[in-house]
């Protein structure tokens, strides 16, 4: 998310509505539902492939 | 004439039973383990079905499952395929698709039409003039189709099956048997599936007229049937592959959804047709279909044959025929030379006449049959030479002119396939990890090399899966392609079939790609090409070469399209199965069943709509539960809100975060109203946050929305790492809301909270114990009347229920539903989120920017609505009336609302208001509207206008003293 109190009116409408679906590399929230842990995926989607997958603030910089 | 051989060694027919059946108003007698087909075949009946379009006589092509010809009707089972469909006792059919009866077939007459139905006319022909289009379309409804839908079929409930294995194979040829095998030997738990009823595939009909095929698969099917491992799922067909390895497995009773750690595909080819004048003519067909005729249903298929040929298997073919007693008046061949087999030499020993480089031009027919071929040279660039050509007599004609790979669970799982020259197909170029092709599918043609490639794949699937298993990864593919490049041939009368599920012929694909449609994936949507019923497993191939010619280039240029599940049509009933839609009830349910309560789905819980009353209609019953709310005391269960717990150090904090108004400043035992937004600034819930202590807090979700809000709220703070912690107790209580001017009645009777309206003042929050339940007591105004929305453990609904009702019955206590909780609410102006707003609805066009505090630092939504303020509104949400005389039909929800002949908006809520005496509602209205005097028309369904006129929320009671209360 960029800083809502310096990003421009354009950065934010990107933010908020632009989505890019093509397939490839995407980094994605997951739930597990059982335990209520939000995690990241890496995933692939042109491979259906997960890379990794880690909890938020602990992944690659 | 009877068509049945005397006895077959290996045939799957049992002639011991006999099955009787009718066809078209004909008895005929067939066997157990015969299909629809060879029982017709082996009767005397020739002409099984009627094609497509020109509705021309057709009989069997593939005996494979794509002969989408010879489709029949039994009762409400339609589009029965003949070619598979097990004959079983007194079955009723017909042909589908005829117009009266496939012998007298009147639309036959298309036939002769045909020169005016070019490939895409109906793109072309019936745009204009658009005032016909309903008469065009009337009569495609009536002459398109196949069998006829039966309205009054029964519901059919199709369970599923879930299953797992280590290696799936799918195909029960040799290389499929050697592969299950091998991976079962290393320990690997098999399933292996086949579509026919016996497994076996080519070892059970492509014999070359010799024993050793049979006594091979007797040798293979007792190693299989004695494995521990291995378990055989005959008619059974591997119809989807899709991520993960999960392949839906079609049989005739269900859909099993198989999870494979591994899968082999041995599914094979689909052998070819040539393509000539006339190659639809019944008794011409694919050689493998002759075979299976003869061996597996002991079915004369001719009585003198040509074989058409393109490789060794066609002599092998010409040498079944010659073995079960059938004439073979020449085998021609569109090769040169000789390919060397023995097979060739076996059939030169036999004195069969062999006519090299020849190509068969065109079939004659004798009345519906064949009945003659006309043989030519071949030029030199592979053209027939019809100058010079010999007609040959004959009742039957087989084609074996090359294989296409039936590889679409291959492409599904996500293979990349490559054209082959050498084996003259397309093989796999890469496969994915635990994934394995084997056999013909895998260009792989001899029949010991198909055995050897089997027990390989068999060996790297155990290996993949960590068995103890090695194997030398190598595959002989066929060194003399099985397939011809070009078996097409041009004739001056057309008629020669690309495609015999849509009827098109080689000019069809010619003026297509004239027409631009020069893509193999525009080609197959403007011509139809493979888009019938077969899904072109016979005519997918010939498109290609037929393209790739006409552009000047390879097939592995052109490439194939897109294979999408499902490989093969799958009823719709085993995919429908059971529906499955749960639902939740609150735990005063039984409550409301015993006061007569109609119920309705809310999100996914019910509700009490409203009570039903004897002698009462539903709008009766409304307004009389309204009115007791307005007049003395109304009870409604509110169970379904979402109901929430957050503490710690950061809630305030946290709630400021994502709700829009500010709750730092509250008071402990206060409660506010909350708004929610999404980043884009619309309203996504509403609720009520009531403060029990500093840093502890209740709050309540729309009905719909507690799932979604209590999730995200998670993953906001799985970034924010605020110190709070969040609690979804939406089901563990349970609510209800007491409302009216004596609401206060009958629960002073049943607690000692003091209920004065300075102890407990308008939103306020309490903790209290009512007829021994411990409670919380929220004083709420969501109706405009006094109330208290009293939430209490889910187990001890009932007891809090009866406890009120009791003590309110002096005082006329009726429960009310949520019908009337609508009303009530509208009559107060107070919004409906999902009802009156929409996704892309903010709080500026809702008008409760009341609730929005944006000098706060932050909260979701706040940055979009910054911008969203600096623009004028399109709408605004505004409360409207109806003049009060308004007679017959009102306007309901989402009817338009109109100025100047424009639409200006749209009505959100509406309903006659008993205290108010008029009609009234919500409704966007455009700014110009609210700006000139607030008039505007309705315009309702039948295009009337019915004149309202904006008016001031609340409605009712708009100082809202009713609801305070001296507080």
């Amino acid at each position: 998310m960029p800083d809502p109190d310096t990003c421009t009116d354009v950065q934010w409408a990107d933010y908020v509505f632009n989505r890019n679906g093509a397939p490839g590399i995407k980094k994605e929230w997951w739930l597990h539902l059982a335990s209520g842990i939000w995690f990241v995926a890496e995933r692939d989607t042109a491979a259906d492939e997960v890379l990794r997958t880690y909890l938020y603030g602990e992944g690659p910089a | 004439m009877s068509a049945r051989l005397p006895l077959v060694a290996g045939e799957w027919i049992d002639r011991s039973k006999k099955f009787g059946f009718d066809f078209e108003s004909e008895r005929f007698q067939g066997f157990a383990g015969d299909t629809v087909s060879s029982a017709l075949l082996a009767a005397g009946v020739r002409v099984l079905g009627r094609s497509f379009k020109y509705h021309r006589a057709r009989s069997v092509l593939s005996m494979a499952n794509h002969d989408v010809n010879a489709m029949f009707q039994d009762g409400a089972r339609l589009n029965l395929r003949g070619d598979v469909e097990p004959l079983r006792d007194r079955m009723v059919l017909a042909a589908v698709n005829t117009f009266g009866g496939v012998r007298r077939d009147r639309a036959r007459i298309f036939d002769k039409l045909s020169a005016v139905l070019p490939v895409g006319f109906y793109y072309k022909a019936f745009h204009t003039p658009k005032a016909w289009f309903p008469f065009w379309e009337r009569m495609f409804r009536r002459v398109t189709g196949l069998g006829e839908l039966d309205f009054s079929t029964p519901h059919i409930r199709t369970p599923k099956r879930y299953d797992f294995c280590d290696v799936l194979v799918v195909g029960a040829g040799p290389s499929g048997l050697c592969a299950s095998l091998a991976a079962a030997d290393a320990g690997a738990k098999v399933v292996l599936v086949d579509e026919n009823a016996r497994i076996g595939g080519s070892l059970t009909y492509q014999r070359g007229g010799s024993d050793d095929p049979a006594a091979q698969l007797r040798n293979l099917a007792s190693g299989i049937s004695a494995h521990p491992n291995i378990s055989v799922r005959t008619g059974t067909l591997a119809a989807g592959c899709y991520a993960d390895n999960w392949v839906a497995l079609v049989d005739a009773e269900r859909m099993t959804k198989i999870r494979a750690r591994a899968i082999i595909v041995a599914s094979g080819v689909c052998e070819q047709p040539a393509v000539f004048h006339n190659n639809d003519v019944p008794g011409v067909m694919l050689a493998s279909a002759a075979q299976r005729l003869i061996y597996r249903y002991a079915v004369r298929p001719m009585q003198s044959a040509v074989v058409l040929t393109g490789n060794q298997d066609g002599y092998a073919a010409a040498l079944d025929l010659i073995a079960n007693g059938i004439r073979v008046e020449a085998v021609v061949d569109l090769r040169r030379t000789d390919g060397g087999s023995a097979e060739e030499a076996r059939v030169t020993e036999a004195g069969i006449r062999t006519l090299r480089g020849h190509c068969i031009y065109e079939a004659r027919a004798s009345g519906s049959m064949v009945g003659a071929a006309v043989i030519c040279p071949l030029l030199t660039g592979g053209e027939a030479d019809a100058s010079r050509s010999e007609t040959v007599r004959c009742d039957g004609v087989l084609m074996s002119v090359g294989y296409a790979p039936a590889a679409a669970l291959l492409h599904q799982a996500g293979a990349a396939m490559r054209f082959d020259v050498q084996v003259g197909q397309f093989v796999p170029a890469s496969l994915p990890g635990g994934v394995f092709a084997v056999g013909r599918v895998n260009g792989v043609y001899a029949l010991e090399d198909r055995q050897r490639d089997g027990s390989r794949a068999g060996l790297e699937a155990a290996k993949y899966l960590g068995f103890p298993a090695s194997a030398a990864p190598v595959v002989v593919r066929a060194a003399v392609a099985p397939s011809h490049p070009y078996p097409i041939f041009d004739h001056p009368q057309a008629k020669n079939f690309v495609d015999f599920d849509e009827d098109l012929q080689l000019k069809d694909l010619a003026n297509a790609v004239q027409e631009g449609f020069d893509n193999i994936e525009l080609l197959k949507r403007y011509a139809t090409i493979g888009m019938g019923p077969s899904q072109g497993k016979h005519s997918n191939m010939n498109a290609i070469r037929v393209l790739a010619k006409l552009l000047g280039t390879t097939p592995g240029e052109v490439g194939t399209t897109t294979s999408r599940p499902f490989f093969h049509p799958v009823p719709m009933s085993h995919l429908a199965g059971r529906g499955f839609a749960p639902y939740r009830l609150t735990p005063l349910h039984s409550r409301h069943e015993r006061a007569g309560a109609v119920f309705m789905q809310a999100g996914i819980w019910l509700r009490p709509e409203f009570y039903m009353t004897r002698g009462k209609t539903r709008l009766e019953a409304v307004r009389e539960e309204a009115a007791a709310v307005r007049t003395g005391v109304g009870i409604i269960d509110v169970g379904t809100l979402g109901k929430m717990e957050i503490s710690g150090p950061d809630a305030a904090t946290f709630l400021e975060r994502i709700y829009t108004g500010r709750f730092a400043n509250m008071k402990v035992g206060m409660t506010r109203y909350a708004l929610m937004l999404d980043d884009a600034g619309v309203i996504i819930d509403d609720g009520v946050v009531a403060r029990l202590g500093e840093q502890r807090f209740y709050f309540t979700t729309t009905t719909t929305g507690s799932a979604n809000v209590y999730r995200e709220m998670t993953r906001l703070n799985t970034m924010w790492g605020m110190e709070v912690g969040i609690v979804n107790v939406t089901g563990a209580y349970a609510a209800v809301n007491l409302a009216g001017p004596r609401a206060r009645d009958p629960l002073a009777g049943v607690t000692n909270l003091d209920l004065s309206a300075e102890a407990f003042p308008y939103l306020g929050v309490r903790e209290a114990e009512i007829a021994g339940v411990p409670a919380r007591l929220l004083r709420a105004g969501f109706v405009g009347e006094l109330g208290y929305e009293i939430h209490v453990p889910a187990d001890r609904a009932c007891a809090l229920w009866d406890a009120l009702m009791e003590a309110g019955g002096v005082h006329g206590i009726r429960p009310f539903g949520v019908e009337a909780q609508r009303l009530l609410r509208l009559e107060k102006g107070h919004i409906i989120i999902g009802q009156d707003t929409d996704g892309l609805t903010t709080p500026l066009e809702a008008a409760v920017d009341w609730a929005v505090k944006m000098d706060k630092p932050y909260f979701v939504g706040q940055r979009s609505l910054k911008i969203v303020q600096r623009k004028n509104p399109k709408a605004k949400l505004v409360g409207f009336t109806l003049d009060s005389a308004t007679e017959g039909k009102v306007p309901r929800e989402c009817h338009l609302v109109i100025r100047d002949g424009k639409i200006a908006g749209r009505v959100t809520s509406i309903a006659w208001s008993p205290a108010m005496e008029k009609y009234l509602g919500l409704a966007f209205a455009s700014p110009e509207i609210i700006a000139n005097g607030g008039g505007f028309f309705i315009r309702m369904d039948g295009g009337q206008m019915v004149p309202a006129r904006i008016a001031k929320t609340p409605f009712y009671d708009p100082a809202g003293d009713r609801q305070k209360l001296g507080a």
